[in-house]
């Protein structure tokens, strides 16, 4: 026989097989963390990925052209285009008011109707009298209608012609009393006057996604040339290609996505390393007399990686299992196979190179291990000296802390992975209680519960959507007083409403940076010239100077093009707005002063300062006193109204308003309550993943801990027997060791509570900088609930695990592998 | 007076057709201050009947009494605490505390009693067992004979009714051995201890004052030597 054979893969393979089906509570630890930490690692790929497929679906599915009054043979033609994926035309007919409710009629052929999702019941309308009605419009009326019938309506242009329903919507209509009447095209010519039929199309171009703004309009006005569409009839959707840029994944993103990979598997492969290195320090002195027969060290080494190996394999299809429904539950919309099998693999991948990284440690231990050393191994692995006193109080309580020194390694492995749970999830918690991102809801809404306001919806008699169209739109609306003193007046007659206070803006076309763009300006009041002044203003030290005449005060660091075009005191802006008279103005008007907003902001922040700013200035580049503005245009600019409420009324009174004013086509009325809840529900999703993640990582020292009570109480049976003999009661055993692992418990608590706590306010305190809605609250709830978890998994595990031990005499305990 | 007695003493372990009768009805009695060598063969027995005498397992037949206590009439907790103030225990593999240096050892029953330590008792033992200089090592820094002196001390510190030794000299040398069992006689005599002593070895249990053969779960011979 060759001396130099050492070729056994046989019986190693067999040797670790045979360890396993001993070590099962070792085996179901190790299974259970490997699972956990890749189900999440996969959990937080699929929500990253997830999220930004949910948002390009959605946008690819959206329209990013339109063009303008063209003919429905136009508007086949580019539905025949090579370059267009698909095309619908529409065409609006109008809306108004019909008792209370508010009716938008339009015509839409069968592409748009797919696209809407509009489900109905009979044939689309094609003869000039043929009309579509919702089911719940019908239903309010009081009538019995089927596709067929003919009706008395009024479409809302005061006119009660008789129509033929060709089809009945099903699909609810969005709002109680706002309802959309289909017609054929002929119908909406002639509701609208207009004898030559034309269509708007809304066309979703083939390689949208990848194109950006320029190339998008070059391949539109391309499109529209085929079709004979002049470019002034064709806008593209500027919106949709900045939104199909930030729904990308962002080297920024795929960092955070790495960066949380790596904590949780690092956390995860703590907790491994920990119940590896306790299991082979239990069983020194097995590897010891297996490398007194003849083991080598890299035999040794094998037997122990190819068990970490098998229980990584066992472990992880169920983590995959389990992070695929967590990442489909989480984003449904985003779910795209061959993602999940990309991430599975990628984690599967890392599960098993994190499993090695745990495992190699204890394996290079286990094979250090020498036959004589195993022999006198006694679980005491500190150095050998003689101890500093005689004698030290020996009572249930002093022998537990005597035994956590024993194995100082061990001891500080668990209270590691123990401490990093409680920290990380001090820091989350923190963030997640303190995020309130419905508090931004607050700023929207400075002075009032709910807000109306105007809306330049149009009615039978102007489609006009461009700039000037807009501009006029809204300048003929204040030049109505729409928001006049009547309208205040009905307000704050409304039970429950304490004021209606007015806030004033016009919209204007400017020309600041080279073309012409919509802008607003702000009527400001003296009282918010005050508050101007704090931000870095550059201007007349009175508010009375500004009344001179009109100038604009300029917010110059809102505008990311004030860089490359830049306004001073002194400059001019050329801007366009109808006053009272309907009278199209076109004027230079001087910037009277500067301001800078943001700085301002930033400072606040800083400082701690929490300033709300009216909406009198929220948001606008342009500012004129309020006076001024009314003066200047010769009408009353006021554009809505805050409505505040006493609290006890605010349900009373947003049905009240919504009774009076949600049918109104030219106006628009929003609320605090809902802005909060939508926005809160935005965020749900992002609070579920910190959860999940905060209760994964609670997990894995959950995990630790029960592992180390369990070796603990079996690798010391024989110890623990001894102790029994020479008059040990069971009681004063359960005490040491409840107080062994209380110890591991009370240290993680303090770091949870001090060092979770301290980050996770660094981290809102960051947070605020940043801008976002965060408020910081302590988590006592989530902070509690885990030290709870802790003291109660230790109390249970004791008292099973001395129950178990109970299970054999005391001699055979005491008879126990020497 | 007989310090510890035992009357139809049995323990069997599993069922028929294949049951172990480990003890099959002992009549045993040991007096006061005196030191009983039980000598039998492997799986006479003997070990078995060492743990029926110091509460640490239950006989399937049988009484014990020790120090005019019934064992058998006390639950867990008082076999327990009997057992720490009343029996004393050294076993072939010293079975010390491995946390716990020499001292803390020797008076870990009193201890866990809560009671005060008899000083100059326990320092009296320590002299005899001559480990006065031993006394902050810990256990793997002592040899097997210093390791089975200390256990013998702890075996006393508590003043027991009986001191039960477990094959004592199993894992030791002959020359220790022999100084371990000099001890044992030497502080018996000294504090007026009860040993019971199990041995394979007859060599040993001629130390002895009484010797007590078993085999196969039965007494077959007890007499003064």
């Amino acid at each position: 026989m060759k001396m130099d054979r050492n070729v056994n893969k046989t019986v190693i393979r067999r040797l670790a097989n045979k360890s396993m089906e001993n070590s099962r509570t070792r085996n179901l630890f190790t299974c259970l963390t490997i699972a956990l930490s890749v189900a999440l690692v996969l959990t937080f790929i699929l929500y990253v990925f997830g999220s930004s497929k949910e948002k390009l679906r959605l946008l690819e599915d959206t329209a990013q052209v339109s063009y303008m009054d063209i003919t429905p043979e136009q508007a086949e033609q580019l539905n025949t285009d090579g370059r267009v994926k698909w095309a619908a035309a529409d065409s609006k007919a109008g809306s108004g008011k019909v008792g209370n409710n508010r009716l938008l009629v339009m015509y839409q052929d069968e592409t748009f109707m797919e696209r809407d999702q509009i489900e109905y019941t009979g044939e689309l309308p094609e003869e000039d009298h043929d009309i579509m009605l919702p089911a719940d419009y019908i239903e309010q009326l009081g009538l019995s209608v089927q596709p067929g019938d003919t009706v008395l309506l009024d479409l809302g242009n005061k006119k009660v012609r008789k129509y033929r329903v060709t089809a009945i919507v099903d699909t609810p209509s969005k709002a109680k009393n706002s309802h959309k009447i289909y017609v054929s095209l002929p119908c909406a010519m002639m509701l609208k006057g207009e004898s030559v039929p034309t269509v708007s199309a809304s066309v979703n171009m083939k390689g949208a996604m990848d194109m950006d703004l320029n190339t998008a309009r070059q391949s539109a006005l391309e499109i529209g040339k085929a079709a004979g569409i002049p470019e002034d009839q064709i806008k593209v959707n500027d919106g949709y290609f900045g939104q199909a840029g930030v729904s990308r994944l962002t080297t920024g993103s795929i960092i955070t996505l790495v960066l949380v990979a790596l904590l949780i598997l690092a956390a995860a492969g703590l907790v491994i390393h920990n119940i590896f290195y306790i299991a082979v320090a239990g069983k020194v002195r097995e590897y010891g007399q297996m490398r007194t027969l003849g083991m080598t060290r890299q035999q040794v080494r094998t037997l122990v990686s190819r068990e970490g190996m098998i229980l990584a394999l066992k472990g992880m299809p169920f983590g995959i299992l389990l992070g695929g429904v967590m990442g489909y539950a989480l984003v449904p919309k985003g779910w795209d196979t061959f993602t999940f099998l990309g991430a599975a693999l990628v984690c599967l991948l890392l599960g098993m190179v994190s499993v090695g990284i745990s495992v190699r440690k204890p394996a290079k231990i286990a094979a250090a291990t020498s036959p004589i050393e195993a022999l006198g191994y006694t679980g005491y692995t500190e150095k050998m000296k003689e101890s500093t006193v005689l004698k030290r109080r020996l009572t249930p309580n002093s022998l537990a802390g005597i035994n956590l020194k024993r194995n100082r390694k061990k001891s500080i492995l668990t209270m590691s992975s123990l401490v990093l749970a409680g920290v990380l999830l001090g820091t989350i918690a923190t963030f997640i209680v303190s995020y309130d991102p419905g508090a931004s809801a607050d700023n929207f809404f400075p002075e009032g519960e709910y807000q109306l306001q105007l809306t330049a919806e149009s009615g039978y008699d102007n489609n006009d959507t461009s700039l000037e169209g807009r501009v006029k739109a809204y300048a003929q609306l204040q030049a109505e007083d729409v928001m006049g003193e009547g309208l205040k007046a009905e307000l704050e007659s409304i039970d429950g409403v304490i004021s209606a206070k007015p806030w004033k803006y016009l919209t204007i076309a400017a020309n600041m940076f080279g073309e012409e763009q919509q802008e607003g300006v702000n009527g400001f009041t003296e009282a918010d010239f005050a508050l101007l002044k704090e931000m870095d203003y550059d201007g007349p030290e009175t508010y009375d100077e500004l009344l001179h005449g009109p100038g604009m005060v300029v917010e110059t660091e809102s505008n990311s093009n004030f860089k490359e075009h830049p306004i001073k005191r002194g400059d001019t802006i050329s801007v366009v707005y109808y006053n009272q008279t309907g009278e199209r103005i076109e004027e230079n008007v001087p910037v009277l002063a500067t301001i800078k907003m943001i700085s301002w902001n930033k400072k606040n922040v800083e400082e701690g300062r929490d300033v709300r700013l009216p909406l009198s200035v929220m948001g606008s580049t342009l500012l004129m006193p309020a006076k001024m503005l009314d003066q200047w245009t010769m009408m009353n600019t006021t554009y809505g109204y805050e409505i505040a409420v006493e609290p006890e009324a605010e349900k009373a009174v947003g049905r009240e308003l919504d009774k009076l004013f949600g049918a109104e086509e030219n106006m628009y009325l929003s609320s605090k309550t809902e802005t909060r809840e939508y926005l809160e529900n935005e965020s749900f999703a992002m609070k579920m993943i910190l959860y999940v993640l905060a209760v994964f990582l609670v997990a894995f020292g959950v995990i630790n801990l029960m592992n180390t009570i369990m070796t603990n109480l079996f690798t010391r049976k024989k110890e623990l027997g001894i102790l029994q003999a020479v008059g040990m009661t069971k009681e004063q055993i359960r005490t040491m060791l409840s107080r062994e692992t209380l110890s591991y418990v009370g240290v993680s608590a303090i770091c949870t509570l001090v060092f979770g706590g301290g980050l996770g306010y660094g981290l809102v305190r960051a947070c605020i900088q940043l801008g976002l809605g965060v408020s910081y609250t302590f988590p006592w709830i989530p902070v509690l609930l885990y030290i709870v978890l802790l003291a109660a998994m230790q109390l249970i595990m004791t008292q099973y695990g001395v129950k178990m031990l109970q299970k054999e005499t005391l001699v055979e305990r005491m008879k126990e592998t020497d | 007076m007989s310090i510890l007695k035992t009357k139809g003493l049995k323990k069997y372990y599993g069922s028929e057709p294949s049951i172990v009768k480990a003890l099959d009805g002992v009549d045993l009695e040991v007096e006061q201050g005196s030191f009983a060598a039980v000598v039998g063969t492997s799986g006479s027995g003997k070990s078995t009947l060492l743990h029926m005498l110091g509460g640490l397992d239950n006989p399937t037949e049988g009484s014990v009494m020790v120090a005019g206590r019934e064992l058998s009439e006390m639950n867990d907790d008082e076999l327990t605490i009997f057992r720490r103030r009343q029996i004393g225990f050294v076993f072939q593999a010293y079975n010390l505390v491995p946390v716990l240096n020499a001292y803390e050892n020797i008076v870990l029953p009193i201890e866990l009693d809560g009671n005060q330590v008899d000083r100059d008792y326990v320092m009296e033992i320590v002299r005899m067992i001559g480990m006065e200089k031993r006394l902050k090592n810990m256990p793997n820094q002592m040899s097997g004979g210093e390791q089975q002196r200390i256990a013998i001390a702890r075996a006393l510190a508590a003043k027991p009714a009986i001191l039960l030794a477990d094959e004592p000299t199993g894992n030791l040398d002959s020359r220790t051995s022999q100084d371990v069992l000099g001890l044992l006689k030497t502080t018996g005599a000294r504090f007026g201890q009860t040993i019971v002593m199990i041995t394979h070895n007859e060599e040993i249990a001629q130390m002895a004052d009484t010797l007590i053969r078993i085999e196969d779960g039965k007494i077959r011979e007890s007499r003064w030597q």
